[in-house]
């Protein structure tokens, strides 16, 4: 390296002299986008809160259980209305429901079903 | 500002860089107190400009808080990070500088005996400000590293991206522009500068 005396008392006279100090507004500033970066990066991987129906649905399996459900109510509805002609309750026994069918053949499965719903 | 980012920290870069990843502004603080006053010397050094270098110390500490989640301690030092996203951001200001012709200010000139010497002391760093900004910009940014930020040659071919002794040329180069620039300066007495360096 070249040696220039008068270079380096020049630069050593700039390097001497005291480099500013950032002032408080640029700290502040500097924070904020601290702050502000740090909000965003937090909002991108942070999950959507679920809605209501969600949350509502949630305990029953979700919007899966759910759709299992109403299959297994439509099922049941057309088994009922298919099969059972008459569906009778008898006060005096709440939980006792006698079904009577008119359908010649009495030992299909939904029948033998129909049978044991009404004594249970 | 101390009392501002007082945080008693002394965990590592990484360390913090994780800790603000994480949401914990404690750690914010901690890094803008230890880097922010170096990158923004450095950028004042660069710049010659207080509101610009502000404006550049703010972009790069924004840099770092986007770059905080994936940051990798083992690839490069923070500071030397921050060194070379700083000299960019100078680099492309002083280059548009260059490109808008600014009327410079008339100067002010006190005819009193003790102000005469400050205004030369001053003029002399104007100058040699002057003559550094004109410099090619890898040979300006290598000489206030090894000058102003005192970094070693090593240190300086991290951030400048190149090898050591690429930085021994770009230094000897600069040192050597730099001289023959202020030996052309008018008005300006070799000899007592010469003089001042034997004093000292």
């Amino acid at each position: 390296m070249t040696h220039e005396p008068h270079l380096d008392v020049l630069l050593n006279e700039t390097k001497n002299n005291p480099p500013p100090l950032p002032s408080n507004d640029l700290v502040a500033r500097v924070l904020a986008d601290a702050a502000a970066q740090s909000r965003a990066q937090i909002t991108a991987i942070t999950p959507k809160k679920p809605g209501l129906l969600a949350r509502i649905l949630a305990p029953i399996g979700g919007f899966g259980g759910a759709a299992a459900l109403g299959a297994c109510t439509a099922i049941g509805l057309l088994v009922g209305t298919s099969y059972a002609d008459t569906t009778l309750s008898i006060p005096v026994f709440d939980d006792i429901v006698a079904v009577f069918s008119n359908s010649i053949d009495t030992t299909t499965p939904f029948e033998t079903l129909s049978l044991l719903m009404a004594e249970s | 500002m101390d009392a501002v980012l007082d945080t008693g920290f002394d965990d590592s870069d990484a360390a913090l860089m994780a800790l603000y990843a994480s949401g914990d502004q404690s750690a914010a603080r901690a890094l803008t107190a230890r880097h922010l006053p170096r990158v923004f010397a450095h950028a004042s050094r660069l710049l010659q400009d207080h509101g610009e270098a502000e404006d550049v110390a703010q972009e790069a500490m924004l840099k770092l808080w986007k770059i905080a989640p994936t940051w990798r301690a083992d690839e490069a030092k923070l500071s030397t990070w921050l060194y070379r996203v700083t000299a960019n951001a100078c680099t492309d200001r002083l280059r548009k500088r260059r490109t808008v012709a600014l009327e410079a200010a008339p100067e002010q000139v006190d005819d009193s005996l003790g102000a005469e010497a400050s205004l030369i002391e001053r003029d002399e760093q104007h100058a040699l400000h002057e003559a550094i900004s004109g410099l090619p910009d890898r040979q300006r940014d290598a000489l206030h590293l090894r000058h102003f930020e005192e970094l070693s040659n090593p240190e300086i071919a991290s951030v400048l991206e190149t090898s050591v002794e690429a930085v021994e040329s770009l230094l000897g180069r600069a040192r050597r522009g730099l001289a023959a620039k202020l030996a052309h300066m008018p008005g300006r007495g070799r000899n007592k500068k010469v003089n001042k360096g034997a004093r000292l």
